[in-house]
């Protein structure tokens, strides 16, 4: 039977243990973000297998140092697999607690990039973009900006998307280019389907 | 059947490969845009083709450098063909990675070096007029610029399409002197028959 691909069924999916998150930087230690954006070296990377499909559900970047401007995210998908090469993986969490601790993610994260040796994206699109003029961290006591980078594709930030192929890796990647020493930390979400029932008719 | 023009259904028209997006400026390297908003010259069309409807569901622009105040946007409809004279093609990607490779019905144009035809019984979807000189504010952080997101109350929603003739979606920006940004326009497409079955 065909899922029902309604944004009211954020919530079932979360019961149905559908919805994992992933995390950079953690608690009060913040990762460091790239100094540019640079599509070999994403922040935050979803690897994709084939037979599985992903539903991104929300991307939040939150800045805490910022060396100096400009701050620039980019949320992006491509069709290929861009690899593992200089990364770290980190382990998706069920965001249904009943499912926390013992049942698996069926992709694979990654964060930190420390080269640009992994393989180009492919036929790429993006999906949200944000730039920041100033220092972020630096613009005064005028103003306090509560939400920074917010990708929430089912409620009109971002577009929304569908990652997932049946024969090859396919990836969902974030992006963060911040001059200088910059750090913060990246949340995501995602429900997942198999390849089968996501299309099923 | 008649399609279901429910906001909700826009996963379900990414999933049936249907929402195709198109860029005017790419990673690091932000577009020109317009100084003013003029009628001929807008920064990035999309050309219905006769046989398609198109759904506009995101514009996005963010600004880079801005030489100076005045910033607009306008977002608006056409009934004809601007064409495609003095512009660069882009060509749209899908937003479901499974049809990355697979072309859509529509093609989008960026940069205007010169005047386009002149578009008739225009709509105006969304407008944005901003006072000060974007890049020179420091005092605070704008994360979110431009958005037009007309199923979800920001903007006039729209169809674009007809049987007989090619129709366009419009996006301008004007800004004073040498501002450099992106924008981003994301639509769903239909067949004008299954859009209009009974």
């Amino acid at each position: 039977m065909a899922i029902t691909l309604n944004k009211a069924q954020e919530l079932q999916w979360v019961k149905e243990g559908r919805v994992y998150h992933g995390t950079h930087g953690a608690l009060t230690t913040p990762a460091a973000f790239e100094t540019d954006l640079v599509r070999q070296t994403p922040d935050f990377m979803i690897r994709v297998p084939a037979g599985v499909v992903i539903v991104p559900l929300r991307v939040l970047v939150v800045a805490e140092a910022t060396d100096t401007a400009v701050f620039q995210a980019l949320v992006s998908t491509c069709d290929n697999d861009p690899g593992t090469t200089g990364r770290t993986a980190f382990t998706p969490i069920n965001v249904n607690s009943r499912y926390a601790q013992r049942t698996a993610s069926t992709v694979t994260c990654y964060v930190t990039s420390t080269d640009n040796s992994g393989t180009a994206p492919t036929n790429v699109a993006d999906v949200h973009r944000a730039y920041v003029q100033p220092r972020i961290d630096n613009v005064g006591t005028g103003s306090a900006s509560f939400d920074q980078v917010i990708y929430a594709p089912l409620h009109g930030k971002g577009a929304p998307c569908v990652v997932g192929n049946e024969n090859n890796m396919n990836a969902f990647l974030v992006y963060v280019g911040a001059a200088g020493t910059s750090t913060g930390y990246i949340l995501t979400a995602w429900a997942e389907f198999t390849y089968a029932e996501f299309y099923a008719v | 059947m008649a399609i279901s023009l429910n906001p909700e259904n826009e996963l379900q028209w990414v999933k049936e490969n249907r929402v195709y997006s198109a860029l005017h400026g790419a990673l690091t390297t932000p577009e020109a845009f317009e100084t003013d908003l003029v009628v001929t010259t807008p920064d990035m069309i999309v050309r219905v083709p006769p046989g398609v409807v198109i759904v506009p569901l995101r514009v996005t622009i963010e600004t880079e450098a801005t030489g100076a105040a005045v910033f607009q946007v306008l977002i608006r409809s056409c009934d004809n063909d601007p064409g495609t004279a003095n512009r660069t093609e882009f060509t749209p990607v899908s937003l479901n990675s499974r049809y990355a490779a697979v072309r859509g019905k529509c093609n989008a144009w960026y940069l205007s070096s010169g005047a386009c035809t002149t578009p008739t019984n225009t709509a105006d979807l969304h407008r944005v007029y901003v006072q000060p000189d974007i890049d020179a504010i420091t005092g605070s952080a704008t994360f979110e610029q431009v958005i037009y997101a007309p199923l979800q109350g920001r903007g006039i929603p729209a169809v674009i399409g007809s049987n007989g003739s090619y129709n366009a979606l419009l996006v301008y920006v004007g800004n004073g002197t040498s501002a450099t940004g992106y924008i981003r326009t994301y639509w769903a497409e239909f067949t004008y028959d299954e859009f209009y079955a009974a």
